[in-house]
Order: C-alpha cells, then structure tokens, then sequence
C-alpha cells in the first residue's frame, strides 16, 4: 500500500512540473549575431527572434554605427517541446562592416504589441582585410591547433570539474567528425565529450574558427596527472586533377577527400589533492561540490504512531550521485523506515523519510544536517534545517490500544521498537554427517546407467520377441533345439528306467520334431526318410549312415517291439550318437 | 521380470556420495546434540565466545548443517563481526535456500555495513527453490522413475497405458531438476566470496599502487573470478576488481579456494 502511495506521489510530482512547463509564458526575443569577429571585406548575420510573440512586419532598425545593415528576409519556425507548441518568427538582417576595430551593438528595448523586451548589448570586432598570399612560411600548426583549459589545476578528490578543449582552424576546412585520444585511463573519471557549439576568435591579428568541446570530470586518485589529449581531425583537401576520362564521375563523389591530421593538445598538469581531515564533520559522508539543501516535513500535526514525512532535497554541482540521505539524529523517540531516493537528476537529488513519533512528548523534529566539501573555499560545509517545530497528540479513542492492569502498568517499562536478527534455531532432527554442496553437484555414480543398460536389453529381447511373433518359420526354428533337447531328456528318463521302447520313441520324436521345426511341417509329415533327405546333404557320408541306421533302429523298436534284453551301453552309445548327429544337423541350413 | 532388483539399485545409486565430506579427523569426536544444546546455552548467557567455539566444533566434526552456520552467524552477529556473520548466514543459505530466517539476518548484517547484495534474476530465483542436493535427488529420482516406467512399458504392453502418464511426469522432473542442478554446477565453478573486515578497494589490477576501482563494504558478497598471488579477482554489481585475498573469504568450500 505504502509502495503504491509513494509511487502516486512521484508521479504527481512529475505531472506538476510537466504541467508547469507547459503552462509558463515563454514570450521572448533573442538578438544573435554570428561571426562577432569578422574582416572587413566579410559580413555578419544578425538574427531577431521572436519566440511566441504575434508580429505584423519587421521591425524598424536603429542605426548601428560601423555597420551598413540591410533587411534579408523572414523564416518562421513551429515546435513542440514538451508537449507545448512554440512559433518563432527570425528576421535576418546582413551586416557589412565600414571600419575596423570593436563595436557595441546595444543594448535595445524593443516595444511590441505594448509590451518591452530587452535585449542585451552584442560586442563585434571587425579586423582588416586577409594579407594575400602568404609567405610560404606558414606551417600546418600555425593553422590548426587545439588548446585545453580547466577551472583550476589545483583539484580535490571526488571533486567534479568540467575540461574544456578548442580546436583553432584558418585556411583550411575541416570535417565535422572529430576525436581525442591519449585521454588519461586512470586518476580521472571522464565523461562523453560534447560539442559546444563555434564561434570566430582574433589570435595576434589571424581569424580563427573555433570550435569548443567540453567533458565532465571526476578526480577519483590523489596524484599529480597530465592531460595532454590528442585531436584527431579531418582536413579537407581538393583533389588533385586526373587525366581519367571518368573524371566527370568526380561530380558524384566530391571533389575534395578527408586526410587525417593528429593535433597534439599543449599537456595540462593537474594536482588532485586528498581532502583534508582537519575539520572534517563526523557526518560528512564523501560530498564534494557546492549543494543546498531543503527540507520539508509533512503533516506537523500528528498523533502518535502517525507517518510523518521528510523529504529532503540536495540541489547544486559536484557528486551528486554518491550522495546519500543527510543524517538526521531521531533517537528512540521516533521509529523510522530506510530513507528512500525518489527523484535523481544531473543538478539534484531528493529523498524522502518517514518517521512515526512514539510518544506525544515531542515537541520538535531533530534537525537534518548534510555535510559537504567546498572545494572551492578548500573547507567543509555544513547545512543544517531544523529543528521544526512538531505537534504530536496522544493516541485517539479510535485507535486500537492495549488496556494493561494497574499492577502491572505501574512496573512495565517502555521498550523501544525496533528491527534485530531472528534468534537462533533448534538442532536438526538428525545429526548424521551432513552432505556437502561440492558432493551434490558432483555428476552421478555410474550405477545409475544400470537401468538404461536394463532398458536397452529388454528393447532387443523385445524386439527380438516381435520379430519372431511375426516370422512362423524363424519362430519354430528357434524352437527346434528346444524341442530335441526336451525328447532327448525324455529319451534319458527312458534309458534310467531300462525301457527301450519309450526310449526310441523319444529318440525318434528329437528327429521327428526337429525336423519338423527346422522344415516348418506338422508333426505328423515328417517320415525317415523326409528327415534323410533334408539333411543328408549337409552330412558326411558315415554320419548319413549311422542317421539311416538310428531311425531305422527307431522304427523298428517303436513298430516291432523286440524281446530280450536290451544292451544298455548300445542305448548310451545310440543317445551319445543322436545328440552328435542333431548338433551336426544344427549347422546345416534347411531351404 | 521382477522390479525389486532396479528398486534396490535405485537406493543404493541415489544414496551413493560422489565424494567424501569435510570433516577433521584429529577432532575429538563429542555427541553434537549435547554440543549443540551447549552453544545454545552458552548464545543464551550471551557467552558468544563459547558459543562461536562450540558450533565450530561442529562443524570440525563434519557436522556442517544449515542450523549450525546459521546458529554461527547469529553468535558472529552480537559479537560485532557483520562480515563473518554475512559469510555464515549465506553457508547455511546454501544449504536450505528456502529458509527464510538465514536471509533475513543476512539482508540486515549487510545493511548495517552499507553493503549491497547480489540481486538473483528469475532464472536464479527458480534454482533458489531447493538446494544442489534436493534439486539432484529430484533429477535423479525422475531419471529412475521413468526408466524404470519405460522398461515395464516395454516388457508389459498391457500396462503402456498406465506407464505414459508416469513416465511423462518423471521426464518433466528430469528437466526441472537438472535444470536447477545445472545453475549450482555454474554457481560453484564461480563460487561467492565475502568481504570480511572493513571496506575494501578493489583496484584495477593485482598490486597494492593500481588505480583504485571501487569500494567495497565490508560483508559484500562477491563472486571470485581469478586468483593471482595474494590478490582475488572478484565481481560485484557488474564490475571486476582485484582484492587482497585475505580480505574475504569463500562461501564454498568451508576451505579457502585454490584456483588457477
């Protein structure tokens, strides 16, 4: 809720000085003249403007001793700045120079429509005449040449100052795209530099162009430090004549081209001083500039617990950006909240407190004291608002209240609220060695690809199964082998129990079912010599003769039923003969 | 194929450490809780300086819980040392970033020194949900679940339909919790720092006559970007600067970091 005020109240704020811009009357003239440094056989430009004020004609000039002026023409200019729409009507007046030496031009009062504009004196110097080819000796730095100035070369820590460099030019023309170089990295904190704007400047009798540029500082290191930037221009030379054919094209693409020319700046030793610690405020907290500062206090008339709000405004030049909320010394008759920054800009800063009284035997607010380094007068400063006078009532009938018995009352004492640590908390429900962060982001055991190893398996069983649900063929011949070791696990049952017929009868179904897999036929298609044919072929000759001789056994003992004692070692040698002979089989493919 | 196997596995996996903890042997071994119940006693007489002394046995002994930095800092706190507690405070956040006590005391250490704090962005306040551990577990845990979800949807077709949604909402705890993982893998290869005495300069380069860069309060919590000799390169609010190494101290490990 406090956060939703606070922000209505800034943007009412905004809302008021956007208002106020738009609403202030802005009627003005502006007198300029360009050059005001000018030769004799050159004229100048005088510009009346009138910015927001209604005119019918031009109007009527005074003489202006030195100069023959004439009437040029009218241009009318519409703006919207800021929302609010601006009309400026210039009339341009040529001024010829009659004679050399310096001339004031005004001041003027100028009525119009009844009302009077003042406009300021304007000082112009007309020089002689440019001597005509010069004497060759001349060089390059006597045309162009760049100057650095400061405000004092004598500066203090934090202290913020404006560097200034113009750029000197004549006889040549220069390119609009300038830069500086060996800007020094370390002492001084430099801004963007910005163009300022030219103007015409009279060196030992030479007319100079002149353009200006200017870079906000910081002195962040005591030290001594040496500007000594150097300017980066482009002159402009014609080209030198060609017998291209093409050189129509030149039309095209300009007859001059922009050569670089680097111009060392004269060096510029600067002395940044640390602040001194003699007479240092206890509240001083790194301010260094010249400030004001302004207070106000809403509402004065409060009762207890009610919010009461400061706000404080810095306004002046220096760090403003490292300014923070001045102190003020509330003790514990007063709970405060964090001061707040809610407005910044490049000239000021404004904060804002609230504070709520705990008692109603407050009679003022504490004064607010900020604290500042001068640089300029090279000593602290200290401003201090307050103590404003405060009404605070005790606490309503409406306002909830705790209603404490006497005997209690009479030994309670008053603590002052207040903001503290949250107290420390119980032991852990476990105390085994606690994980470190480094183990839990560690990558994992490899134990957890088991399950990927396991997935992947069970893909191929999966897909073999799938395979083998689609393909009858491919199915019963993964079952073959299956099937003859059941029959001759049978045929071992049998040879236990000395009975040669059941024992036969499974030798013959090994066969009978193997082959009936591999060949994919029924059970009851298979005959001996089926089971000769499919495999004989892959067989050598006395493997082929002792499978006709096994089946032939087979047939007969199942159909014939011999009497007497059967061989038991016959029967192992027949069982031994008919797993070899079924291996043998596996190796043979069966179209 | 029967599932108690993978599910044996998947225990004794997660609950596998991947490297030993810290923990000083030569410490004589004392029951914590009884240790614990004396710093506690000793905080409430107001004896900080046992109790500083007992929970850093703890900690001695391997028991370096969320409770005993937190309890540490706290004890730091009254003593007057803001930068040790700061360091403390954001030790026991690290292991329970959710618990709100442990920043609420390190925002008010910090803002009794002036010192500004990291302030995380959404993609760091989702990770701040859970710790590096509880964020593995989860990604782990996810990970078995839907491997396990896929092999029974692979050997039991009948049960498909009950082992997508499964495995669907193990896939998104895979993403969820490896995505936290990943932000403390980053954390810990530029782990936080703390300033812990007075206001330190940090300077452009690594030798005390370099160019003053900025400053920084003390219990400011920076990260640490080099190491060069006795000086730390560290960040803070978007600036590098170099420090005297033995003006902070690491958040993690307990140990102070070697790097380079």
């Amino acid at each position: 809720m406090r956060i939703a005020t606070d922000n209505l109240r800034q943007w009412l704020a905004t809302l008021a000085v956007a208002l106020a811009a738009f609403t202030a009357p802005a009627q003005q003239v502006v007198l300029d003249v360009q050059p005001r440094t000018l030769r004799l056989n050159e004229t100048a430009m005088m510009k009346l403007s009138f910015v927001d004020v209604p005119m019918q004609q031009a109007p009527a000039l005074p003489d202006i001793p030195g100069f023959q002026v004439q009437f040029v023409g009218q241009e009318t200019q519409f703006q919207i700045i800021n929302g609010r729409q601006q009309h400026r009507l210039s009339y341009n007046f040529r001024l010829q120079p009659l004679a050399t030496g310096q001339f004031r031009l005004g001041p003027f009062t100028l009525t119009v429509n009844g009302q009077n504009f003042d406009l300021d004196a304007v000082m112009m110097e007309v020089l002689p005449p440019a001597q005509t080819a010069g004497d060759g000796q001349e060089t390059i730095d006597d045309l162009v040449f760049a100057r650095l100035s400061l405000p004092r070369t004598e500066l203090y820590l934090q202290e913020r100052f404006d560097v200034e460099l113009s750029l000197y030019y004549r006889g040549v023309q220069l390119d609009r795209n300038i830069q500086l170089q060996n800007l020094p990295s370390t002492g001084l904190n430099l801004d963007e530099f910005q163009e300022l704007g030219g103007s015409r400047e009279n060196i030992n009798g030479e007319l100079y162009e002149v353009r200006r540029f200017r870079m906000r500082a910081t002195a962040m290191t005591a030290g001594t430090f040496t500007l000594d930037p150097m300017v980066r221009v482009h002159v402009l030379v014609r080209r030198e004549s060609s017998r291209d054919p093409f050189m129509a094209f030149d039309a095209f693409f300009g007859r001059y081209e922009a050569q670089p020319l680097v111009i060392p700046a004269e060096p510029l030793a600067v002395n940044i001083r640390p602040l001194p610690t003699d007479g240092r405020p206890g509240n001083f907290s790194g301010a260094v500039g010249q400030f004001t500062m302004d207070l106000k206090v809403q509402p004065t008339e409060v009762t207890v617990g009610d919010p009461i709000t400061l706000t404080v405004t810095i306004t002046g030049h220096g760090n403003l950006d490292t300014i923070a909320m001045p102190a003020i010394e509330l003790g514990d008759d007063f709970r405060r909240y964090d001061p707040k920054l809610i407005a910044s800009g490049p000239q000021q800063r404004v904060f804002e407190q609230v504070v709520l009284p705990r008692t109603d035997q407050l009679s003022t607010l504490p004064p607010v004291t900020f604290s500042y380094f001068d640089p300029q007068q090279a000593a602290y400063q200290t401003i201090v608002r307050g103590p404003l006078p405060l009404l605070v009532k005790a606490g309503g009938a409406t306002q909830p209240h705790l209603v404490q018995a006497p005997a209690a009352a009479s030994t309670s004492i008053r603590q002052p609220l207040g903001i503290d640590i949250i107290g420390p908390k119980r032991a852990p429900g476990t105390w085994a060695t606690a994980t470190e962060p480094g183990e839990a982001i560690a990558w994992p055991s490899p134990l957890h690809l088991a399950p990927v190893v396991a997935l992947m398996a069970a893909l191929v069983v999966q897909r073999r199964r799938d395979a083998l649900d689609r393909d009858v063929s491919r199915r019963r011949r993964a079952m073959a082998p299956r099937s003859a070791r059941a029959a001759i696990r049978e045929a071992e049952a049998a040879l236990g129990t000395n009975d040669p017929h059941a024992f036969y009868a499974a030798l013959w179904r090994a066969f009978a079912d193997y082959t009936a897999h591999r060949a994919n036929l029924q059970a009851g298609e298979v005959s001996p010599d089926l089971i000769l044919r499919t495999f004989a072929g892959g067989l050598p000759a006395h493997d082929r003769e002792e499978l006709g001789m096994l089946l032939a056994v087979c047939d007969e003992t199942r159909f014939a039923r011999p009497s007497g004692n059967p061989d038991a070692s016959r029967l192992k040698q027949h069982l031994q003969s008919t797993q070899e002979l079924l291996r043998a089989c596996e190796r043979i493919s069966v179209s | 194929m029967s599932m108690r196997p993978f599910l044996l596995l998947f225990l004794v996996a997660l609950s596998l450490p991947a490297a030993p903890g810290y923990a000083n042997p030569a410490a004589p071994q004392v029951e914590p809780a009884a240790l614990f119940e004396k710093a506690q006693a000793a905080y409430v007489e107001a004896d900080y300086a046992a109790a500083e002394r007992a929970y850093r046995t703890l900690i001695a002994q391997g028991h370096s819980t969320s409770e005993v930095w937190y309890n540490l800092g706290n004890t730091l706190f009254h003593g007057g040392r803001l930068g040790e507690a700061v360091l403390n405070y954001r030790r026991a956040w690290l292991l329970a970033p959710r618990d709100a006590d442990s920043l609420a005391n390190l925002h008010l250490a910090a803002q009794r020194t002036g010192a500004t704090l990291p302030t995380p962005g959404w993609w760091s306040r989702y990770a701040h949900e859970a710790s590096a551990s509880e964020w593995r577990f989860i990604m782990l845990a996810g990970y078995w679940v839907l491997l396990v979800a896929a092999l029974v949807a692979v050997l039991a077709p009948a049960l498909r339909r009950f082992a997508k949604p499964v495995i669907t909402a193990a896939a998104l705890a895979v993403g969820l919790g490896a995505a936290g993982w990943s932000y403390w893998r980053t954390w810990h290869r530029q782990p936080e720092a703390v300033v812990l005495h007075g206001e330190q300069t940090a300077r452009y380069e690594p030798r005390a006559s370099a160019t003053p860069y900025f400053s920084l309060p003390e219990a400011s919590i920076v990260r640490i970007e080099d190491t060069f000799d006795a000086w730390m390169k560290v960040a803070a609010a978007g600036k590098s600067g170099w420090i005297k190494r033995s003006a902070v101290e690491p958040v993690y490990p307990w140990q102070p970091v070697e790097m380079r």
